[in-house]
């Protein structure tokens, strides 16, 4: 059965033969200089946006898809997950999420790892999720490694960028892996960037930096300057405020803070810092002594600050196989004062913001191909796609769940054989 | 008398002749113990069944009409535009165009729904409290696979500040479990979602207490290395040579109780007819007490609930057979994420499986997860009820049951919106053997009620008041009604800057 699956898998993402298709008469939710259009038409031509507006027709030969009724969305993104790279978080051998001790730890490349057939990307993509960062969070040092971003097509060539963002653990974790203080996890991270500095002049007589190795400073040396980004998890507002400072002290570095429970508490300095934040904002209890300001409302704080808020379930936590969680997460963000417009773009555009895809996340004419009709409001628990396109191709709606619901949907069937002769 | 008392007593009554225990005494033991005697010097010992007795008050009510809502009953009925009256603490009716009963406060929930509160039958909330430091891990006593004997409400910390999270989220019920590194976890405890200083103060008066078992990959896990269980045989071994055990010790007791009241008898008759010369028979001598085989031995008399945590369905399958093998009965299995599988073995069974609305993945056992799971076991007639299993979850298991809903609706399985609320309210209250008293709106139920901004299965919905005993305790506008625990004191927002 995992085997046909697969093979449909591989036949829709076969290359594009370039079928259009118009989707009409759907409320679009743009992302873009438009906004909301009510029965407006989105045209897809060659795996792209082609139109998109109220009076636009379908083009001729194009095949139409009526979504009267329906909206009509870019693809959901995850600005953070560890999808494709985690099968069974409990079981270490399907479980490429997590990485122990060695030389090259802060250079672990999770694009190397990224499994397209892996059980969730199915689960996940037909939720209406098209896109996803996918980062690395374990290692023995603070700095985990290369995330990459990936479609969630199944397809052979799924990675989409690989090397585009460094994942660092700040706060409780980083600081437990570089000395078990913060006191030594801000000056871990500065001899860090100090030995990316040196790289390669140093590494030429040396294979040892202060703290990272050849290859760990070799990977740290673009993230130093500004041309790989930086994602680094920091909670508590006072570790907010160190990562504040560590960006002064490093300008050119992109940086994105991830996690940040207690945000709200220091929302004007990330505004005025102009630092993005990717938060998972059901995270509500004081779950460790970095998160006793958690609250539910923190997104639309962050948000009402001036701050680039996405959303994505907490590193470690809901991230891989239940990375559909993000609609109701940024559901959950809207119930509790986030605008429905910062809500939605939290899972779509604002990621496609810090990733740096400005071809995603929108649909404006040149913009990727992926698309999502809904059966209604896609924040809402009770939605769920109809159908879902990336890169123009028209994605499955099956997965090993739906396959396992259709083999026990009928206990009674006079069929006697037992359920393993059922297709 | 005070419980210590009480058993150094009864300690002292097992290894002494009656005679010799403490005449003074003797009415008062008898009294503790619940037994009688016909005369000083003798007392029948019976393990007292509540040593932590509830210390439980509803806070003051008085009596209201909640009008023109939306209501869904627990029960399965939905009314449009309906009434419910509460008087004393208790459903009083609900329906169109009510009177309100004397003296009754009107609330308009115009627009808004009404529902019983939620209880969640699968919570840690106290035992793995918030913060999640190695302090507060308390739910697991992972130190041998059979520990019957460990009370999770001696784990409870009455000031986790989940408790309120979870009130925020509609719930009024939970039943807190120990963890499941165990095959025999131990006794759960029921609580009502008041704040109180003590955990006997948050008890359920009454309700029975359930008993955790685990299935599966949590035990042998944890015990794999640890002298065993190390495979699923090994857990199944495991089980069969407690109930063993536990059915030796019922039966050394009944035996004993036997003995005692014939005695007992021949005492009084002896009294009242003295004879000469007789010799007074030796009193029975009561066996030995084993707190752990104390818990299994009621499980077998039926007055405990076995909770078990079992994901596989072929698993359950054994467990139903290992539960007729010793004759007591499993009354709901926990997380359950391929019970869609034997729904009709369930039902046949009459066993209750609490889930989640999509958890998966996690570990193999949670493979096989389907969105449908929920809505395919009530189809097939069995007992389907939402769970949390989470501090996080537990907040919102209106959207969980919407989910499953939503996702069983698009599969082709009709279930109205007041139906599935039976998953959140009257099915857990089942499952916890207290469907009598709560769980529905039933006229004489206790008035646990929930006052919704909308229709709770929208994501945008609040719970705007909570009702517990027909008392406020919480009101999403007012903040003298938003509990807060010890903890968060200094912490909470206003200290920290204040709501904008």
């Amino acid at each position: 059965m995992r085997a046909l699956v697969i093979a449909a898998v591989l036949l829709l993402a076969a290359p594009a033969n370039a079928e259009t298709i118009a989707i009409v008469g759907g409320r679009i939710v743009t992302n873009d200089a438009p906004g909301l259009i009510e029965k407006g038409a989105v045209v897809i031509k060659d795996g792209r946006i082609a139109a998109v507006g109220a009076g636009v027709t379908p083009p001729a030969g194009a095949r139409v898809i009526d979504a009267q009724g329906k909206w009509v969305t870019p693809g959901v993104i995850a600005a953070f997950s560890r999808i494709g790279i985690v099968g069974v978080e409990q079981e270490n051998a399907v479980n490429d999420g997590r990485v122990g001790a060695t030389p090259v730890a802060a250079a672990a490349d999770v694009a190397m790892a990224f499994d397209p057939d892996e059980a969730a990307i199915a689960v996940t993509r037909i939720e209406g999720v098209t896109r996803a960062a996918v980062a690395p969070i374990g290692g023995p040092s603070p700095i985990s490694g290369y995330g990459a971003i990936a479609d969630l097509s199944g397809g052979p060539q799924s990675v989409l960028r690989r090397r585009a963002f460094v994942y660092v653990e700040g706060g409780d974790i980083g600081a437990a892996r570089a000395g078990e203080s913060r006191a030594t996890l801000w000056p871990y991270l500065d001899a860090a960037l100090s030995d990316a500095a040196a790289f390669p002049m140093r590494f030429l007589s040396h294979t040892e930096g202060s703290v990272l190795r050849r290859a760990e400073a070799e990977a740290l040396a673009p993230v130093l300057k500004g041309d790989v980004a930086m994602m680094l998890r920091v909670e508590r507002a006072a570790d907010i405020r160190q990562a504040l400072a560590f960006k002064a002290r490093y300008p050119a570095i992109q940086l994105t803070l991830v996690g940040v429970s207690e945000g709200w508490r220091v929302a004007e300095e990330l505004a005025r810092a102009g630092v993005p934040v990717i938060v998972d904002p059901i995270q509500n209890l004081p779950d460790s002594y970095e998160q006793v300001g958690a609250r539910l409302d923190n997104a639309a704080l962050l948000r009402r600050a001036g701050v680039t808020v996405a959303i994505s379930p907490a590193p470690g936590a809901d991230d891989a196989a239940q990375l559909r969680l993000i609609l109701q997460l940024a559901g959950n963000a809207v119930a509790n004062g986030m605008t429905w417009a910062d809500g939605f773009a939290a899972i779509t555009s604002v990621p496609a913001r810090i990733l740096a895809m400005p071809d995603a996340g929108r649909l404006a004419p040149g913009t990727a191909g992926d698309v999502v009709i809904w059966d209604g409001d896609p924040l809402e628990v009770m939605s769920a796609p109809d159908m879902v396109f990336i890169a123009g191709q028209e994605m499955s709606l099956q997965s090993r769940q739906t396959l396992l619901r259709d083999r026990y949907r009928n206990l009674n069937d006079a069929d006697r054989r037992p359920f393993q002769y059922r297709r | 008398m005070d419980f210590k008392t009480f058993w150094a007593m009864a300690a002292a009554l097992a290894l002494a002749p009656a005679c010799l225990a403490p005449a003074g005494l003797a009415d008062e033991r008898a009294g503790a113990a619940a037994g009688s005697s016909a005369r000083p010097g003798f007392a029948i010992v019976r393990p007292n069944p509540d040593p932590y007795p509830s210390t439980y008050k509803p806070l003051a009510s008085s009596p209201f009409v909640i009008r023109n809502a939306t209501v869904y009953d627990g029960a399965g009925a939905a009314y449009a535009n309906a009434d419910v009256a509460v008087a004393d603490g208790k459903i009083v009716a609900v329906g169109a165009h009510l009177p309100a009963p004397a003296g009754a406060v009107e609330i308009d929930a115009k627009g808004r729904f009404v529902t019983p509160g939620i209880i969640d039958v699968h919570s840690h909330l106290g035992v793995y409290a918030s913060p999640g430091v190695n302090a507060h891990d308390d739910g697991n006593e992972a130190t041998a696979p059979a520990r019957p004997d460990a009370w999770a409400e001696h784990s409870v910390w009455p000031q986790d500040p989940g408790f309120e999270r979870a009130l925020a989220g509609g719930v009024t019920v939970m039943q807190i479990l120990p963890g499941s590194a165990n095959l025999f976890g131990g006794r759960s405890v029921v609580l009502k979602n008041l704040p109180a200083r003590t955990v006997q103060g948050m008890k359920f008066p009454g309700a029975p207490y359930g008993m955790k078992m685990a299935c599966g990959e949590n035990p042998k896990r944890v015990y794999g290395e640890k002298g065993g269980p190390s495979t699923r045989m090994g857990n199944m071994a495991g089980y069969r040579q407690q109930w063993i055990k536990a059915e030796e010790y019922q039966r050394r007791w009944d035996e004993y109780w036997r003995k005692a009241e014939a005695y007992e008898k021949q005492l009084s008759e002896a009294g009242a007819r003295p004879r000469r010369g007789a010799k007074p028979a030796e009193p029975p001598t009561p066996p030995d007490r084993d707190l752990k085989l104390d818990t299994l031995a009621d499980v077998l008399r039926g007055e405990i609930l076995v909770q078990m945590h079992c994901y596989r369905a072929d698993e359950m399958a054994l467990i139903l057979d290992l539960a007729r093998e010793f004759g007591y009965r499993v009354t709901a299995f926990h997380h359950a994420v391929e019970s869609y599988k034997i729904a009709d073995l369930l039902k046949a069974d009459g066993v209750c499986s609490a889930m989640w609305a999509d958890w998966w993945g996690f570990k193999l056992e949670a493979w096989d997860t389907v969105r449908e799971n929920i809505p395919m076991v009530h189809q097939a007639g069995a007992c389907a009820i939402v769970h949390s299993d989470s501090a996080i979850g537990i907040q919102r298991l209106n959207q969980e049951a919407a989910k499953a809903l939503a996702d069983g609706r698009k599969a082709g399985i009709d279930i109205s919106d007041a139906e599935a609320w039976i998953w959140l309210s009257l099915n857990p209250a089942k499952a916890l053997g207290l469907d009598a008293v709560t769980g529905s709106l039933l006229p004489g139920k206790n008035a646990d009620i929930v006052i919704w901004s909308g229709n709770p299965f929208s994501v945008y919905t609040h719970a705007d008041q909570v009702f517990l005993d027909g008392a406020r305790i919480y009101d999403r506008f007012d903040p003298a009604y938003q509990p807060m625990s010890d903890f968060e004191l200094a912490t909470d927002a206003p200290a920290k800057g204040g709501r904008p």
